[in-house]
């Protein structure tokens, strides 16, 4: 009787602390996140400079950023470990605010902590992303989407070859974690467009 | 009295956005600033521009001029010209809506620099033009970057999160549809 009783609170418990976390699961999965964002028609372009700084206020991200190359293995190169604070700009990429991809990689996390790119998959489209150039103007950008991809298998003209407007693309480590020669399985790409160029 | 009145503009106002859904009162928009329309700007009197201005070594570009120096919008450029670059030789632009236009292709063996666009007009004190374009190579990657070493692996426990929820919701759905049945048959 008292077992019986019980049944229904708890049904309602169970129903009520189910549903809250289902929900936060999602949430933080990111499965109510804006849509995608698509580019103004107008844009500014910019004359070449290399990145010196790049910001995302939205990650609380305020990092200098060096030039990389390319690695043996044909991946661009990533700045050392002692510099994983720091984003890396692919030297054979424009750079940001001219025409095309201008392309910055940083590390999601190093042996024991996280690091500069850690939260990058939680950018939102349309948030704003600054990068601080040598000449001292900013090129600002906008988010347009995030998305991930398989390190042996991405896109690889929509990621480097779109020269139709001048944009950005944010690269990091995500997905599981295998460890060895091959790390992350995945990687997270942010696409975003140059809306505004600022004088320094 | 005014405070009255003030009341009725504040419901009025209301009842308009309600209908609406816009304000009524145009107030200014707030400056959101407007991108530089560098791309689509009319350059003044005598000019020469590529599109786009960046360009990888292999692919075309187009190429935009005016010989005139007066400033029309658009010219009304009738002679063609030629525009000259290390960067893809020399080419013809000729008239088309006003403006002189050409297309061409940068080779695939260019070197990555920037490279000086001239253009010279016809005539002889006609004078010149000129622009920049950036030549990049066509060296893709081919993976994607090793920019992680686990330190945080496993750290996202959102699934876990998701998982346990949807479980624990089911499992409280089968013991209310339990309960319920339960009740109704005593």
């Amino acid at each position: 009787m008292a077992k019986r009783k019980l049944a229904g609170p708890l049904a309602a418990v169970l129903i009520a602390v189910g549903g809250i976390a289902a929900f936060a699961g999602a949430v933080e999965k990111g499965a109510f996140g804006p849509d995608d964002v698509t580019p103004p028609g107008r844009f500014p372009v910019m004359d070449p400079s290399r990145p010196v700084e790049i910001r995302i206020p939205s990650l609380k991200v305020d990092a200098k950023v060096s030039d990389v190359g390319m690695a043996d293995d044909g991946s661009i190169a990533v700045p050392p470990l002692e510099r994983h604070n720091q984003a890396g700009w692919y030297d054979k990429s424009p750079t940001p605010g001219q025409y095309g991809p201008a392309v910055l990689v940083g590390h999601a996390d190093t042996h024991n902590g996280p690091s500069i790119f850690h939260d990058l998959s939680k950018v939102r489209p349309g948030a704003r992303v600054e990068v601080v150039r040598r000449d001292d103007s900013v090129a600002v950008f906008e988010v347009n989407s995030v998305e991930k991809f398989k390190k042996a298998d991405q896109p690889i003209d929509r990621i480097y070859a779109d020269f139709s407007r001048p944009a950005l693309r944010l690269i990091t480590c995500g997905g599981e974690f295998k460890g060895g020669s091959i790390g992350y399985v995945d990687n997270i790409v942010v696409f975003a467009s140059l809306i505004e160029a600022k004088d320094g | 009295m005014s405070g009255r009145r003030a009341l009725a503009a504040v419901a009025i106002t209301v009842w308009i956005v309600v209908l609406t859904g816009a304000p009524a009162f145009a107030a200014p928009a707030p400056t959101t600033p407007t991108p530089t329309p560098t791309a689509v700007a009319v350059p003044e009197g005598r000019f020469v521009e590529v599109n786009p201005s960046t360009v990888e070594a292999g692919y075309i570009v187009g190429l935009r001029a005016s010989c005139t120096a007066a400033d029309d919008d658009p010219p009304q450029d009738t002679e063609p010209a030629i525009v000259e670059s290390t960067a893809f030789g020399e080419v013809t632009v000729k008239p088309q809506f006003g403006y002189l236009t050409g297309a061409v292709t940068v080779p695939a063996d260019t070197r990555a620099r920037s490279y000086r666009v001239v253009l010279d007009c016809p005539g002889v004190f006609s004078g010149t033009a000129s622009t920049t374009i950036n030549v990049v190579t066509g060296n893709r990657p081919s993976r994607g970057p090793a920019t992680g070493f686990g330190g945080t692996a496993g750290d996202d426990d959102s699934t876990l999160v998701l998982t346990g929820g949807v479980v624990t919701l089911a499992a409280g759905l089968v013991l209310a549809v339990l309960t319920l049945r339960r009740r109704r048959t005593v």
